[in-house]
């Protein structure tokens, strides 16, 4: 398998307050691929949100700080593009070895020769041309870091309201964000901004184009906001939270819209969200988060049904509306400031024994048979997995009952379906 | 659940006027809430869902007389509140109780907990500090906090900490009805559990009537008896929870269902997309309001649509009559989709399309198939489109106009019992019953 | 969750479903005793009032001159024997004879007692929470002390020292441990020793050209700096939140018709009309402390508007509106202590520009001269900079610091309450 897109390595992301320094993020791991969405999801206050902002630091520093850790943006081009126009700040792994002798291990950046702070690391080059490497994008500039913005990495946020300006037309601010990383003329940018408008689904793209943003409604804005997104052609879409402002028969047009987005244009998108279903709609990957610390990451289908950590369980179970009892967690997040030993969950956590309380959170254990890694003590060695799982196949169960009302439902709904125009959804 | 009916909401209507210029002149009204009946039993929760903007809120603030109703009965044990007078009233309030949405905002910061919940008391007359404090901390006991919380701040409390003391404090008059505005919505799911099932409890030791506004179907589903579907300050299906949830009788219900993501990556694409965003109030679609977006929506004698096809041309008939097409966006955007024939090249170099390009492009545009299966439809919409694309907006609109007419748009649905045994307010049902009923008209 | 109810025979009726509701709503309720103490001050202050009024004020001139026909006789009203001249409170060594801006200035401090130190004793986790906010500000702290300790000296001290008068003896005394030759021009009497004019322990601060002693002067300037701040700031807040706070409240042509009379109010300074009334009536303290205290508050009124608004829209005014509250209730419970912080922090920075007004016409001297304020001081000293500094420039360092606490005080609490900052 290539390497991931980005890669996030051991980030811890603080604050530092009146009230003690906030571990907002306290050492996750994500990759994200080409073509893939991986979903953060997790509750609020457990750094997701944070996690999406520190990728391209948007967050406020001070207070933010990103004291550990490494976020790899692994675009050849822009490892390229930044190596001629910060040449000193290249780490080059095999400059001083002969080709091919040593690892491609990157050397911490303690042991790295030179006072510069690198950020444009290369692996690999075949010939003169780099043709492996990364960009640290915690170390690099603000300068660097502005090109990559908007350009390769796209941001969309929760409310559509704040993101778009009031005071110019919603065209004038889609042809703004074409020429900021184009060289299109009015002409060209202004033809290309009726065609993303269009192409995320905004009706009649052309007469509109003079319109101001309180001209139109929640969906249709985070519409434009994804058309200005789009405009640089990034190579990855982080969305934080873009559904939850809106209603539901619009959300789904909106997670509509982002699949058929990605599967035309091969984006990787990081989707953070809070809502479970959201999830299971669009993720191919999962890393669920809580109190800064990831808990357990996988592929969706296996994470869904085989959920491994006690916290992804309870999260499950504690959806209402999906007509079981609903089991409540109990209990409440941890101290952000002075988090407790162990695991982060094991205070509300039903199986908790004496080892969760001690030490750090659990390392990442794989699930045997699932593409799945978790950080429970209980996949650990000396520990049975099943103790964790057997309450699991009874909300199975449960969860298998229930679903025939549901179904029903279901199949009520999929009479009309066919007699539904599909929005071209085809997944 | 007792048969005794404690509210009951007699064509409710709040509608709030548009005025323009220094006079104040009316121009127009948002039809927040535009007639809608319901009535609550004691011990029973009746839920209101629906998107932003539909009224349900509106339902919850006027007939509260938060804000004056601008016209309906809302009966309280059969007195009809809305011809109250203050005192009245205020006795009225004593006995029905609100919950907010925001659990931060729903609280002065500068009273504390202990203030804030004995404040009811305080309003309806027990004086006595000592006796609101002992009151208050028991009742704080009882909704999951504890007795010392009392003289504790709001922002000292976590959102489900405040909705449960938010609960104590419609709860602290010993009401007989409670208005829940979105309790949940602002909580983390692994919270909502919580409230939910406190809600559920308190209800069933105190046999209170509450009314559950929520746009999560889900939460709904948890906590409701009976559910009440809104849309465009109408309610178009009322029936209980189970049976709505296994087999809704309204497209909109359906459709509201089906947007709802499921927590399950197997269900994933089965949603039901609605097209558009909902039609303002303040000019609501004639006939049934939901048939600018309905799926289902009926059409014309003499013509054979599939149903999908003849959505979206009601979709391009509903655009014409706004204003001429924006053909630009059909040239800039579609040009692929006419094919490579009716690109031509013009003087300045540039590609454009002809006319029958631009038809292509517009179906496209509409998610029209470049050809109907009925012969006489194709005929008519081909027509129309050659207007269209020749200038001559006003014959296509009226040719479209007058073939394609929906029975939706020309006769509004009443509430009516349904075969399902509950109420829907929708022309398919009607028309079903007509048919069963007179048989030899078909 | 209800584990209250094993035990409902201890709670007895302080359970909310026990409470007779039918019963309660026919009873009036009963007035807390604290609430009961307060409003008998008040009472209290109200009737020394009165009675001093009739006695003592200018009332009690009218009544002589046109009822029984002159000054010097003798009237009776109410069984109060009217005597113009004689001191208000007169128990041998203690003598106050209380004036206008005295009654004022205690109706003040009761105010001030009531709605402010009352209610942060009463709510000690909340002051306990301003106060680290405060502390934060260490010149903001500073200031503080210096205004207590000016406003506790200026309150108490001139009630057992008399005004400071004319000591020909003493004239021009420089500071203690400070010299200053007479050879250029002093025209100290004493202490003269190699032609040195030395301060005396008498005088720590040194007198004026008539050989006033200046500490006490400065006292005295304590006090009425105090009093214009504090009188003409609380009149500025009590119309302004009440205009404010109906004009956001009822809204519609009340709002219009407030709002529009505070545009007229604000296009006339106070400046001017004081100018102008004290060509007409003898410039004084009461009339400036009127003239700001009645016409200075459009600018606060304004800012409870624009808040008042504000909150308005927040659920808890639907809350309590929702419980059955009236819109007088709402108004006095919620609106105006959600607008108080906004309010504290405008009067706090409103008061030095009052103080420094006064400064301003006593220096132009258009106030009343017997009033021995800090800018009647600068003003007499203003002449003899060159011979004599101190006369001049203690007071003025005293209204310079003062002015800096109010200000510093101002940002802090801007800082410490202002809710928009949480």
């Amino acid at each position: 398998m290539s390497d991931p897109l980005i890669s996030v390595k051991n980030l811890h992301t603080q604050f530092h307050t009146d009230d003690g320094t906030v571990r907002a993020v306290d050492g996750i791991d994500v990759d994200v691929s080409r073509g893939e969405t991986v979903c953060i999801v997790g509750e609020s206050g457990s750094g997701k949100t944070v996690t999406s902002e520190s990728i391209t630091k948007i967050l406020q520093m001070p207070p933010g700080d990103i004291p550990i850790g490494e976020v790899q943006f692994r675009d050849v081009e822009s490892v390229r593009e930044l190596a001629d126009q910060f040449p000193k700040r290249v780490f080059d792994v095999h400059e001083d070895d002969a080709p091919g002798t040593a690892g491609t291990d990157v050397p911490p950046e303690e042991d790295r020769p030179g006072d510069e702070k690198h950020f444009v690391i290369v692996e690999e080059r075949s010939g003169d041309r780099i043709s492996r490497g990364y960009i640290d994008m915690v170390r690099a500039p603000d300068n660097a870091l502005r090109k990559i913005r908007g350009g390769d990495i796209a941001h969309i946020f929760q409310n559509p309201q704040s993101a778009l300006n009031p005071v110019y037309t919603v065209g004038w601010q889609i042809v703004e964000a074409v020429q900021l990383h184009s060289d299109d003329d009015d002409e060209a940018a202004r033809e290309r901004a009726i065609d993303l408008l269009d192409r995320v689904g905004i009706p009649d793209a052309a007469a509109r184009f003079d319109d101001y943003p309180h001209e139109f409604s929640g969906g249709m804005k985070q519409r434009v906001i994804i058309a200005m997104a789009l405009a640089s052609n990034p190579d990855v879409l982080i969305a934080d939270e873009p559904t939850t402002a809106l209603d539901v028969t619009i959300q789904a047009q909106i997670l509509d819209l982002l699949a058929e987005i990605q599967e035309d244009l091969g984006m990787a998108i990081l989707f953070i969200t809070h809502d479970l279903g959201v999830v299971a709609e669009i993720a191919d990957r999962v890393v669920v988060m809580y109190a800064g610390k990831v808990m357990e990451s996988g592929e969706v289908f296996d994470l869904f049904e085989s959920p491994a950590h006690p916290y992804t369980r309870a999260l499950l179970e504690c959806l209402p509306g999906r007509g079981g009892d609903m089991v409540s967690i109990g209990g409440s997040l941890p101290s952000v400031t002075n988090p407790p030993d162990g695991c982060r969950f094991a205070p509300r956590c039903p199986h908790a024994v004496d080892d969760c309380f001690t030490g750090d959170q659990p390392p990442m254990y794989s699930v045997e048979g699932a593409d799945q890694e978790v950080s429970c003590v209980f996949y650990g060695d000396g520990y049975d997995e099943s103790v964790v799982q057997t309450e699991f196949a009874a909300a199975q169960n449960r969860t298998a009952r229930t679903d025939g009302g549901r179904t029903t439902g279901r199949r009520a709904g999929t009479d009309t379906d066919e007699s539904v125009r599909s929005d071209g959804g085809d997944r | 659940m007792s048969a005794r009916t404690l509210l009951e909401v007699k064509g409710l209507k709040k509608h709030y006027p548009i005025t323009q210029g220094v006079l104040k002149k009316e121009v127009g009204r948002v039809r927040a809430v535009d007639g809608v009946d319901f009535s609550v039993s004691p011990g029973e929760t009746l839920g209101i869902v629906g998107e932003s903007g539909c009224g349900k809120s509106t339902v919850a603030t006027s007939l509260l007389r938060l804000e004056e109703p601008t016209a309906g009965d809302v009966l309280f044990e059969g007195e009809d509140i809305t011809t109250y007078d203050k005192a009245e009233l205020k006795r009225f309030r004593r006995r029905a109780q609100m919950i907010f949405q925001d659990p931060t905002a729903s609280f002065d910061p500068r009273m504390s907990i202990g203030e804030s919940v004995g404040e009811p008391l305080l309003i309806h007359g027990i004086s006595d500090r000592n006796r609101r404090r002992e009151i208050v901390k028991d009742l704080l006991e009882r909704v999951g906090l504890s007795a010392d919380d009392i003289d504790r701040y709001p922002h000292e409390f976590s959102g489900g900490q405040k909705q449960r003391v938010a609960l104590a404090r419609a709860l602290v008059v010993n009401p007989e009805l409670i208005v829940a505005d979105e309790p949940v919505s602002a909580l983390d799911v692994s919270i909502q559990a919580d409230i939910l099932s406190l809600m559920n409890d308190i209800q069933a030791e105190f046999d209170l009537a509450m009314l559950f506004i929520s746009h999560n179907l889900g939460v709904i589903r948890e906590v409701c008896d009976r559910v009440a579907v809104m849309y465009l300050g109408e309610i178009v299906e009322i029936a209980p929870t189970e049976e709505l949830f296994s087999n809704p009788q309204h497209p909109y219900t359906r459709a509201l269902l089906g947007s709802i993501p499921q927590p399950d990556p197997r269900q994933r694409g089965e949603s039901i997309t609605l097209s558009g965003d909902v039609p303002s109030p303040s000019n609501p679609p004639a006939g049934c309001r939901f048939h600018t977006r309905c799926p289902d929506v009926i059409p014309p004698e003499g013509y054979e649509f599939e149903q999908r096809h003849w959505r979206s041309v009601q979709d391009l008939r509903q655009r014409m009559r706004k204003g001429p097409l924006d053909l630009e966006t059909v040239r800039t955007a579609h040009s692929d989709a006419a094919g490579d024939g009716h690109v031509q090249t013009a003087e300045d170099g540039q590609s454009v399309l002809d006319d029958e390009g631009l038809k292509a492009g517009i179906r496209e545009e509409f998610d029209i198939p470049q050809r109907l299966s009925d012969d006489e439809a194709e005929d008519v919409l081909d027509r129309a489109l050659t207007a269209e694309v020749s200038d001559d907006h006003e014959s296509g609109r009226d040719l479209l106009d007058e073939e394609f007419q929906t029975p939706c748009e020309q006769t509004a649905p009443e509430l009516r019992e349904t075969s399902a045994g509950w109420e829907a307010a929708c022309l398919l049902h009607d028309e079903q019953r007509q048919r069963v009923e007179q048989p030899a008209d078909d | 969750m209800m584990a209250a109810d094993t035990d409902n025979t201890r709670r007895g009726s302080s359970r909310f479903e026990d409470i007779d509701w039918n019963e309660v709503e026919q009873r009036s309720g009963s007035r807390p005793l604290l609430t009961t103490i307060k409003l008998g001050s008040f009472a209290l202050f109200g009737l020394l009032a009165l009675y001093d009024a009739i006695r003592n004020g200018p009332f009690a001139e009218w009544l002589l001159e046109y009822i029984s026909g002159g000054p010097q006789a003798e009237y009776t009203v109410l069984g109060i024997e009217v005597a113009t001249g004689a001191p208000t409170f007169d128990f041998g060594s203690f003598v106050w004879d209380v004036t206008g801006v005295d009654w004022l200035f205690v109706a003040t401090l009761m105010v001030m007692f009531w709605y402010a130190v009352v209610p942060l004793a009463r709510n000690p986790r909340m002051t306990r929470y301003y106060w680290r906010q405060f502390r934060k500000n260490r010149a903001a702290v500073i200031s503080m002390v210096y205004l207590v300790v000016i406003f506790l000296v200026g309150t108490i001290v001139p009630l057992f020292i008399s005004v400071p008068t004319s000591n020909f003896q003493a004239q021009l005394l420089p500071p203690v441990f400070t010299t200053v030759s007479t050879a250029a021009g002093g025209d100290c009497l004493v202490q003269v020793t190699d032609s040195v004019c030395r301060g005396t322990m008498a005088h720590p601060l040194g007198t004026t050209r008539d050989g006033r002693d200046i500490l006490k002067l400065v006292i005295f300037g304590m006090r009425v700096s105090m009093q214009i701040g504090l009188i003409a700031t609380l009149m500025n807040i009590v119309i302004a939140t009440a205009i404010g706070a109906s004009a956001a409240y009822m809204g519609g042509w009340v709002d219009e018709l407030l709002m529009r009379y505070v545009d007229i109010q604000l296009t006339f300074p106070q400046f001017f009309l004081f100018l102008l009334l004290s060509y007409l009536f003898e410039p004084s303290l009461f009339l400036l402390i009127m003239i700001f205290g009645l016409f200075g508050w459009g600018g606060i009124s304004r800012i409870v508007r624009s808040e008042a608004l504000q909150r308005t829209e927040e659920e808890y005014f639907k809350a309590a509106q929702s419980a059955g509250a009236s819109p007088l209730y709402v108004v006095r419970r919620h609106v105006v202590p959600n607008v108080s912080n906004s309010i504290i922090t405008a009067a706090t920075l409103a008061i030095p520009g009052l103080i420094l007004a006064e400064a301003a016409f006593a220096f132009l001297g258009l106030s009343d001269p017997t009033i021995p304020s800090w800018g009647t001081t600068i003003s007499a000293g203003r002449n003899y900079l060159g011979t004599a500094w101190w006369v001049a420039t203690i007071p003025g360092l005293f209204l310079f610091f003062t002015i800096l606490a109010f200000n510093f005080i101002g940002d802090a609490l801007r800082d410490a309450l202002d809710p928009r900052q949480e």
